[in-house]
């Protein structure tokens, strides 16, 4: 891994694959690619990683999955979010804003 | 989200695994290739493109793995592969199988067998209302832990008055009476407080019970009869109550009958069927008053603790002691809740029988876990491989733990057939003194226990070999393999560690077996050293207003003795107040010169009161001096003869002849000189000799005695004709329990047969499961020497020289495990002694029958992997790797 890349917080890559599905349904490829770039190139996902978290969101019914075809016409697993996967990215948007102001005042204080 | 939902996921997953296997696997396909496109778009060159997307992506397999390992139930799919990959094991070893399951099931089977006789035992339910307030009460010796002393008159009227836990205490004893009429019937009875009716709280079928009343009047020959006496006296006709029947030559007014199955159930004489109970009246200052001679039962008020209880009676027993200096200052009272007692004393008859079948598990599980290692041993290279090409321990040690489960689950379902039947086959021959009083059943806690000994067995037998595969070592173990021109030492070390300890086991526990069975056979064998079968007994109760003198009952014996051995073909006519083996009364006596001391206690020592004719009678030997004559008759209280076990007591290699007794406490009344010294009879059928002391019977001519017959050897005893003598003298006796002195070794000695033989046929199981056991070891151990043995034969053995190395390797082990065996059971027996003072001493020949025995065994279990390895064909030994 490189070791200009900053490793994810541990829990964090579950509220970042919900939220680079916010807008529309992407397979694995296009989730890692997203995230890649919606971060500036910081972060990057290891399909090592990516591939249990969907698996595991989507066993936790906060996404679900259907095959379809790509951009460039391959056959492609599309992930999209369910209802419920919609509430908790809110609720962890809301936390995740509450804990960095948080640690943001904490490491400003002199 | 319902909660439901990652439980329904996972179950998906567990049923659709190759479809979700195959998705995941053209997913991870689909992001490769999207990468490749994408490298290529980068304007990397086709090729170039695909490795680094290749390289991007890590290792594949490695995602699917983590995939899949997190759909968590993932390991009960994997228990379901470990268990079809055990299943097939099994199956492809089918005589493995098929011996341990069937050892298994036996030892389950028995051990569960046993343990239900004892559980129906230790709950069995009592017959009467609340029957846990129910409490025995004894008098013991205060720092004896067992000692079932009966209760005094005194006693029973002290704890009436002062115990504040008791609702009532009855008391008891059971005695024979002539039942007057037509004809003379000798009925077993028992004399009882109106108490005991109360305490036992089971209501008359019809009448009532005995009432205070009846206890203050002049009329205290009242009467309850049982429902047997009653259907079969009085053709269960309900207008008998009221009515008056003659009992010992006195009228009494029947009051009640009990309904049909209601018993008096205690240790004191409880075996006896008691046909009817009259009442006894307990007055202070009767001629009885300090006679130890009354069983007591006590019914707890509401609320009150066993443990207050016996607090309480103790405390009176001080109180009683401290009091009245000729109290009993040396027994306390103690109470055992009723159905502990009955249940406790006939399971602990039956404890013998447990320890077998537990004993026959122990070595099952042991053979099987014998057989496992000893695969486990040859699968070692199998395992190594495993283990090389990348399983885990863990994984290895469930796949051996999972073929003990299996083998455990076939067991236990065989082990619960084989319980099913064996209560069966004990209901029919088990005597009904060890029997529970509910019979046997399937129950929910037979049903735990088979669980509980699955669950040990399986432990016993899968853990240690579980633990062997798991610490195999790969180089070694797969290198042993591929070398194996003969087992690696340490395998051979493992072999021989276990043949050894396997025999060692076998003798121990088969020595165990045979010391039990032996004990049981020397007490049974002994109590037929006499004349048994030729001589007739009968009791007889001299009782009534013309037998109140001892003068009186003296000479109705001398005349019914006379009237006996006037009869063609008797040899001997005699009294005796007891009957061997059949109990008896008991005394303390002074030894010599010896002078009271009230702070000593002194022992009892069982005494019985016999005419001249009883030895010859019974046909005991006399070891020193002289029997009874009929000038001892003559002279009162003069002499007494004794048993070899009291003058073994007493006067150790001195000669007791010459020497005197006279009555503890107050060393008055009497000083009879000891003049015979004959041999041990028993007291007790499963009890040896106690000491025992004789007096003449016109010493004291108890009323309730025992006349004894014997007949010239073959002649039948003529019963017509001694009950017409009888008649002759008086109408109202009657003969009671007319039978052979066999018969009567055989019922004291019923309960000790039974179990004796069903010991053995344990014993039987546990020499063939220890032989098994060593065949399959033996046999698998040579079964890998093939190789070595082929290369020997090449080499140019005879197929003799193999044979004897064969038997020399097992006997040399075997000799070994003897002699570990040997001082195990030495150990154990000198143990055994401490505890059961009965038990028959450690003896050096039972230890060398059990040897042979197991050694008998080994050298069959080694004779055919011998005549195999005899019969290798070398070439297809030396191929066969």
């Amino acid at each position: 891994m490189d070791k200009d890349k900053t490793d994810l917080l541990q829990g964090t890559l579950d509220m970042l694959i919900l939220k680079s599905l916010q807008l529309e349904p992407m397979h694995g490829f296009g989730i890692s690619v997203r995230i890649r770039q919606m971060s500036d190139e910081v972060l990057q996902v290891e399909q090592g990683s990516l591939y249990p978290a969907l698996y595991r969101l989507e066993d936790q019914g906060w996404i679900k999955s259907e095959w379809g075809v790509s951009d460039n016409n391959r056959k492609a697993k599309f992930y999209s979010l369910t209802a419920s996967g919609r509430r908790q990215l809110e609720s962890e948007t809301a936390n995740w804003a509450k804990l960095s102001t948080a640690i943001n005042l904490v490491l400003k204080t002199t | 989200m319902s909660p439901l939902r990652p439980i329904r996921s996972r179950l998906r997953s567990l049923f659709r695994r190759s479809a979700i296997e195959a998705d995941l696997a053209a997913e991870l396909q689909t992001h490769i290739e999207l990468q490749e496109a994408a490298n290529r778009a980068a304007g990397m060159s086709s090729q170039e493109a695909h490795y680094a997307a290749r390289r991007q992506f890590g290792h594949l397999d490695g995602i699917k793995e983590t995939v899949r390992d997190q759909r968590s139930w993932v390991w009960l799919e994997q228990l379901g592969k470990d268990f079809l990959l055990a299943a097939r094991t099994l199956r492809k070893n089918r005589g493995f199988s098929v011996v341990a399951v069937v050892t298994l099931a036996i030892g389950i089977g028995a051990t569960a067998t046993f343990f239900s006789v004892i559980n129906g035992m230790l709950r069995d339910p009592l017959p009467y209302p609340e029957p846990g307030r129910l409490a025995s009460v004894w008098r013991k010796e205060i720092t004896a832990v067992l000692d079932y002393t009966p209760l005094t008159t005194s006693d029973i009227l002290d704890l009436q008055e002062r115990a504040k836990t008791l609702a009532d205490i009855g008391a008891f004893s059971v005695r024979r009476f002539n039942l007057g009429g037509d004809r003379a019937e000798a009925v077993e009875g028992a004399l009882c407080t109106a108490g005991l009716f109360r305490t036992l709280g089971v209501p008359p079928l019809h009448g009532r019970w005995f009432q205070p009343e009846d206890e203050e009047g002049d009329n205290t020959a009242v009467v309850i009869l049982s429902h047997q006496l009653w259907k079969q006296r009085f053709n269960s006709d309900p207008a008998v109550i009221g009515r008056t029947v003659r009992l010992d030559g006195r009228d009494h007014t029947i009051v009640g009958i009990m309904p049909e199955g209601f018993a008096v159930l205690s240790l004191w004489k409880g075996t006896r069927t008691v046909g009817l109970w009259s009442l006894l009246s307990l007055r202070r200052g009767a001629p009885d008053w300090n006679g130890y001679w009354l069983g007591a039962i006590a019914r707890l008020k509401p609320g009150v603790t066993s443990g207050q209880e016996s607090e309480e009676l103790k405390a009176i027993a001080r109180q009683i002691a401290a009091a009245d200096p000729n109290a009993d200052q040396h027994r306390t009272f103690w109470s055992v809740p009723l159905a502990i007692e009955l249940g406790g004393i006939a399971a602990l008859r039956v404890s013998a029988l447990v320890a077998a079948g537990w004993t026959l598990l122990v070595l099952a599980a042991q053979n099987v876990a014998g057989l496992m290692l000893a695969r486990g041993i040859g699968r070692q290279q199998e395992i190594a491989v495993r283990l090389a090409l990348g399983a885990r321990r863990g994984h290895i040690l469930r796949l051996v733990l999972m073929e003990s489960l299996l083998l455990s689950l076939m067991a236990a379902a065989g082990g619960f057939l084989l319980t099913l039947w064996g209560q069966s086959v004990l209901t029919g021959i088990l005597p009904v003194e060890v029997m529970p009083r509910a019979g046997l059943h399937l129950d929910a806690s037979l049903l735990g226990s088979i669980a509980v000994l699955t669950l040990i067995s399986m432990q016993m037998a899968g853990f240690a070999p579980a633990l062997l595969a798991s610490k195999t070592d790969v180089v070694s173990g797969i290198k042993d393999g591929s070398a194996s021109s003969g087992p690696a030492r340490k395998t051979q070390r493992k072999l021989r560690s276990l043949v050894i300890g396997e025999i060692a086991v076998a003798l121990l526990l088969l020595s165990i077996a045979l010391q039990f069975s032996r004990t049981y056979r020397a007490l049974l064998g002994s109590a037929k050293a006499l004349a048994a079968e030729d001589t007739l007994t009968a009791g007889v109760a001299v009782k009534g207003p013309a037998y109140q003198s001892e003068d009186a009952r003296v000479a109705f014996w001398k005349r019914l003795l006379e009237g006996c051995a006037s009869l063609p073909g008797v040899r001997e006519a005699a009294v005796a107040s007891e009957l061997p083996l059949d109990g008896g009364s008991a005394s303390t006596v002074l030894i010599d010169d010896e002078v009271y001391n009230s702070a000593k206690s002194y022992p009892w020592i069982a005494q019985a009161f016999v005419s001249p004719g009883f030895f010859p009678a019974i046909g005991a030997r006399l070891n020193q001096g002289r029997g009874f004559t009929p000038a001892d008759e003559t002279h009162r209280n003069q002499v007494v003869v004794i048993n070899r076990a009291m003058a073994r007591r007493y006067w150790p290699g001195r000669d007791p002849l010459g020497r005197h007794l006279r009555p503890a406490q107050s060393g008055q009344g009497w000083s009879r000189e000891v003049v015979g010294v004959i041999e041990d009879v028993r007291q007790n059928a499963e009890r040896p000799a106690q000491p025992e002391m004789y007096f003449p019977f016109n010493d004291a001519a108890i009323p309730e005695s025992f006349l004894l017959v014997r007949m010239a050897a073959g002649v039948p005893a003529p019963v017509e004709a001694i009950r017409r003598e009888l008649a002759r003298i008086d109408g109202d006796l009657a003969l009671a329990n007319v039978r052979t002195l066999g018969a009567v070794f055989q019922s004291q000695g019923r309960v000790l047969a039974v179990l004796t033989s069903v010991l053995d046929v344990l014993t039987v199981a546990i020499i063939g499961l220890a032989a098994l056991g060593l065949y399959g070891t033996l046999s698998f151990h040579f079964a890998r020497r093939r190789r070595d043995i082929g290369v020997r034969l090449a080499l140019g053995a005879a197929p003799r020289d193999i044979a004897r190395l064969v038997f020399k390797q097992a006997v040399w082990w075997v000799a070994v495990g003897l002699v570990v065996g040997a001082a195990g059971a030495w150990g154990f027996s000198s143990v055994l002694r401490r505890v059961l003072q009965d038990a028959s001493p450690f003896d050096i020949s039972g230890v060398v029958l059990g040897a042979a025995v197991v050694f008998g065994a080994a050298l069959l279990a080694a004779w055919l992997p011998a005549r195999r390895a005899m019969n290798v064909n070398p070439v297809e030994a030396l191929r066969a790797e």
